[in-house]
């Protein structure tokens, strides 16, 4: 990997450049790593109740304080993190699966099937699709596996139509000529000489899909569509929070520090988007 | 120009007959009917209810019945609401959700708009890193965290505003900003860059040169084109809006579209969740269309294909 030109490298040293972009990297690594460790440096238990401290404010013991019940927020917050986490990535990738196999071939195909392929993209950008995923999960029971597949379903359609672009512009250039021409199977380049040069692009989508995925697993939980109890995500801690909400003794924590954790995540995530898509995009490294 | 509005009517048709038709078959498979209850039905009751609603015939029959009757502008009966029309709750719940949504929109470009051209004016400078830190801020605060953040301290902290419910003009501040809030903060930046984009271009610096004062340079000749990427983001503000205003709805305790849809798909009250769904699609495939025609009307060089 000496070669100076390598995209990857230039991409990665752009993005390392950009402080923003690094420390909002690095602080989704804080979160990531602390959400999978909690059960290890936390004292409580995600699921632990305990009358005796329900309903306490914030204190040295409980940074986030308590709930209804006497759970630890601060535990649960970052269990939640897990589910939230983890929707957006799982989802993520089901949509790039579906989005990259979509415009691949409808972009390597071309023509009348192409044609085909693209409206109905065109048309199904109209619609309200997460309403029909409010019917999924509501009629079919609310399994997670149910969840991440439907949401990813949802986000496809950028993905389809930046792969579509890029695979017909790089359908007819010299490096897949050439393989063409000593008889690559198709397959295979598609494989091995178009998806790398996907990647980048993909990349970019990618950031972008992982907060508005995490985003509907949130809205959807928030409505109790999403994930049940006993599990927690941020969405569901909110709608928890939420109803905590009164006018005589307003548990304001049980909002507010999910809320905030689930806020300094997107806003990372966008820091990290904004820095990879300035990284991938040459011309705007120009500016 | 009225052959464009054909060929978009042409195209709505078929995508309004999917819709209908895949929440039909979601509906068909889901396990669990209306009138699983939680005390059993005797099966004679049952029967008669299944039959009533026409539950009994052959899926297909039933799915041709179901299209006849939104033919003729008949969402059918709803199976929760006893009595009542699909037709007669949505034409209830959606003006609700109209002027929520409406007024939510309302509020993101008038706060949006301002705040991105002052951002793009003072390019760079202070206060552009301030309005943009603003607009970052509030797309990364979801609407389901602002909105009892916004009860916590206006209703219950300060006591100006009421609690939710709907009726007042003043019911419809917090739902609506709360909704408005994240679409304001992606108008701003969607301005500012449109104003940036424009303000280095030529036409701007002969009007400069013709010795136009700023003010009218930037309103008369910037905004214009300026705004063009906004009026584009208005077809996904609306969708998003649409799909906010049912956690907001819920929040504030407000009567419109969502709250319906929402405990019609719990309970399994087909018809009106099939109602539901069928007006957001309509909603958004008109607000689309009317976006379109929009960005033709400020930029004349936009063209309706």
């Amino acid at each position: 990997m000496s070669r100076p030109r390598d995209p990857w490298r230039l991409a990665l040293r752009r993005f390392a450049r950009n402080r923003a972009a690094l420390a909002a990297a690095l602080l989704l690594l804080l979160v990531a790593v602390s959400a999978l460790t909690v059960q290890w440096f936390s004292p409580w238990g995600v699921a632990e109740q305990n009358l005796e401290i329900a309903r306490q404010g914030p204190s040295r013991a409980h940074p986030f304080g308590t709930d209804e019940i006497g759970r630890d927020l601060f535990t649960r917050t970052l269990h939640g993190g897990r589910i939230s986490l983890a929707v957006g990535l799982v989802a993520t990738l089901v949509s790039l699966l579906i989005g990259t196999t979509w415009g691949l071939i409808a972009g390597w195909r071309g023509g009348r099937l192409d044609e085909l392929m693209m409206r109905l993209v065109d048309l199904l950008y109209g619609l309200p699709f997460l309403f029909v995923v409010v019917l999924l999960v509501a009629w079919f029971g609310q399994s997670l596996l149910l969840l991440f597949i439907a949401l990813g379903a949802v986000q496809w359609l950028t993905t389809s139509r930046i792969v579509r672009a890029e695979t017909r512009r790089l359908r007819d250039a010299e490096f897949v000529l050439a393989a063409r021409s000593i008889g690559v199977p198709v397959p295979m380049i598609l494989v091995r000489h178009l998806l790398p040069n996907l990647a980048g692009p993909v990349l970019v989508v990618a950031t972008l899909t992982v907060p508005a995925v995490m985003l509907e697993e949130a809205f959807l939980s928030f409505l109790g569509l999403g994930v049940q109890p006993p599990m927690a995500s941020w969405g569901s801690l909110a709608a928890e929070g939420a109803s905590a909400i009164n006018p005589v003794d307003s548990m304001w924590w049980l909002i507010v520090f999910p809320g905030a954790l689930f806020a300094i995540t997107l806003l990372a995530l966008n820091f990290v988007g904004d820095g990879l898509r300035d990284a991938f995009d040459p011309r705007s490294s120009v500016e | 120009m009225s052959s464009y509005l054909l060929r978009r009517a042409a195209t709505t048709v078929p995508l309004l007959l999917a819709i209908v038709v895949i929440s039909f078959l979601f509906m068909r498979m889901a396990p669990g009917g209306p009138f699983d209850l939680d005390q059993e039905l005797d099966p004679v009751v049952r029967a008669n209810l299944e039959a009533h609603y026409g539950l009994d015939q052959p899926l297909l029959t039933q799915l041709g019945l179901y299209l006849r009757g939104l033919l003729a502008g008949d969402l059918g009966p709803s199976f929760k609401y006893t009595g009542y029309g699909v037709r007669e709750i949505l034409a209830q719940a959606a003006p609700v959700s109209f002027v929520l949504g409406a007024t939510a929109l309302f509020i993101a470009l008038l706060l949006g708009i301002p705040l991105g051209t002052l951002a793009a004016l003072h390019h760079n400078q202070r206060g552009d890193r301030l309005a943009s830190a603003v607009a970052l801020v509030g797309i990364c605060v979801p609407n389901f965290v602002l909105g009892p953040l916004l009860v916590l301290v206006f209703v219950f902290q300060f006591g100006w505003l009421p609690v939710g419910g709907w009726g007042s003009p003043a019911q419809v501040i917090l739902p609506a900003f709360t909704l408005g809030a994240i679409r304001a903060a992606y108008v701003a930046r969607l301005t500012r860059t449109g104003m940036l984009d424009v303000l280095g271009q030529d036409f701007v610096r002969t009007a400069r040169a013709k010795g136009l004062r700023e003010r009218s340079v930037v309103l008369r000749h910037v905004l214009r084109i300026g705004l063009l990427p906004v009026l584009q983001y208005l077809g996904p503000a609306s969708a998003s809006i649409l799909v906010g205003s049912v956690v907001v709805e819920r929040i504030f305790s407000v009567p419109g579209l969502g709250s319906f849809f929402i405990n019609a798909a719990l309970n399994r009250d087909y018809t009106l969740a099939m109602g539901s769904v069928l007006i957001y699609s309509m909603l958004l495939i008109a607000l689309n269309l009317l976006v379109d025609l929009l960005s033709r009307v400020l930029d004349p060089r936009v063209k309706l294909q």
